[in-house]
């Protein structure tokens, strides 16, 4: 004799799905006729299932559909009056450990003096020294929110601007070389820029980058506060005034 | 290239509708299928054929989405996302609205992890497996996501569309 079956909601929903083999689902369905119950909430889970699918249907393709010319004849999308999505935008694939992150780099420019105080001088782990490091220079220093600033090989792209809590501009960036890939977040502190998150894990293959890991990244950025992003007019008001205007 | 552009098309109302879930806004939801579209062609080189075209932009939808989120910081404020429902065609929208308000609004309640096992489990019809796998979970990770999610909308919606009463 077997053991009497829990009938759980996720072995209902199991049930409802067809995900369950044929023993387990004859099991399922002898369980139901004493538990009224589960045949209850079996009953509410399909009703909503069904209303789901009868309210939320699949839009349907209009002949003139101007997303369809662009894919199929490359004719250009009428922009919304809104922001545009950055679709190069991308911080995204972060490992869900912290193996990657090291904070608190000062990045180096190779002019600098030698009295200059630099708290520290690291080359980003997954970057090969300092011509990586000068290209993130430049493009913390000088790149527009979503387009890459790209040289031998090499790209560094800034995500977005935002100011911190305590007083600071910051910018998240995306660097890419040949096989490695890392994002970050520095921020301008005394004249510099400052790595404080920096995750060097991230896969370089950016159009099958997962989803759904970039907790750690998300995680730095809300301890940072601030404001929402800054306006691309903003921003290049900052980039043309050498950052600094000092944070409102 | 032209089996991934017409592909491409033809996934065009699911990557829409899947969009629409994933934001709550119709006028997002066009922005992230758009811009998914523009990265999906850039990368088209990297694509194989007869690997899922479908998984790969619901992956690519969601990593922009996170991005949007982040950049405008939007994850504590209320999206007016119902308003966005409502075009230009006065009363046929307005019904449909209304019509469709219930069970957006009970979907739209749910977390985002949530909203996404429904999308492609009850509404794309897709296997656990494969669901999983677009959301980089475990199997037993849709499992207990799907339950809780389903749990709450049986609450909401189980019973059939509400009766609108007659004021005494």
């Amino acid at each position: 004799m077997s053991e009497r079956l829990e009938l759980n909601d996720e072995l209902l929903c199991a049930y409802m799905d067809g995900e369950l083999d044929a023993e387990m689902r004859a099991r399922v369905e002898k369980a139901l006729i004493d538990d009224a119950g589960a045949r209850v909430r079996l009953e509410r889970m399909r009703v909503a299932d069904e209303r789901l699918k009868a309210e939320i249907p699949l839009p349907a393709l209009q002949p003139n559909d101007p997303l369809s010319a662009r894919i199929l004849d490359g004719t250009p999308v009428p922009r919304t009056s809104r922001a545009p999505l950055r679709s190069g935008a991308v911080i995204t694939a972060l490992a869900a450990g912290a193996a990657g992150l090291v904070v608190g780099f000062v990045l180096a420019r190779s002019q600098q003096a030698p009295e200059t105080p630099v708290a520290a001088v690291a080359p980003a782990p997954s970057l090969s020294g300092a011509s990586s490091n000068a290209l993130l220079l430049a493009a913390l220093d000088g790149g527009e929110s979503g387009k890459a600033i790209d040289q031998g090989g090499r790209s560094a792209q800034i995500i977005l601007t935002f100011e911190s809590d305590d007083g600071r501009y910051c910018r998240a960036f995306r660097s890419h070389e040949a096989n490695a890939a890392a994002e970050g977040v520095a921020c301008r502190n005394d004249g510099q820029w400052e790595v404080v998150a920096w995750d060097g894990t991230v896969d370089p293959d950016e159009g099958f980058r997962a989803a759904g890991a970039s907790e750690l990244l998300d995680d730095v950025m809300d301890r940072l506060g601030g404001s929402a992003a800054l306006e691309a007019a903003d921003e290049r008001g900052l980039i043309e005034q050498h950052w600094s205007t000092p944070p409102r | 290239m032209p089996d991934f552009r017409r592909e491409l098309v033809e996934l065009l109302p699911r990557l829409r509708r899947f969009a629409s879930v994933l934001t709550r806004s119709h006028d997002d939801a066009e922005d992230v299928v758009q811009a998914a579209v523009e990265r999906a062609l850039r990368h088209a080189d990297s694509w194989q054929q007869g690997t899922r075209l479908d998984s790969w932009l619901y992956r690519i939808m969601q990593n922009l989405w996170r991005d949007e989120l982040r950049a405008h910081r939007r994850r504590a404020e209320p999206l007016d996302s119902h308003a966005d429902l409502a075009g230009p065609d006065g009363r046929d929208v307005t019904i449909r609205h209304i019509q469709t308000n219930e069970a957006r609004l009970a979907l739209d309640q749910l977390p985002e992890e949530q909203r996404m096992v429904i999308v492609l489990v009850v509404l794309d019809g897709m296997s656990y497996q494969e669901t999983a796998s677009i959301l980089e979970v475990p199997v037993g990770t849709v499992m207990s996501r799907l339950a809780r999610a389903r749990a709450k909308l049986a609450a909401s919606l189980g019973e059939g569309p509400q009766r609108v009463r007659a004021a005494k």
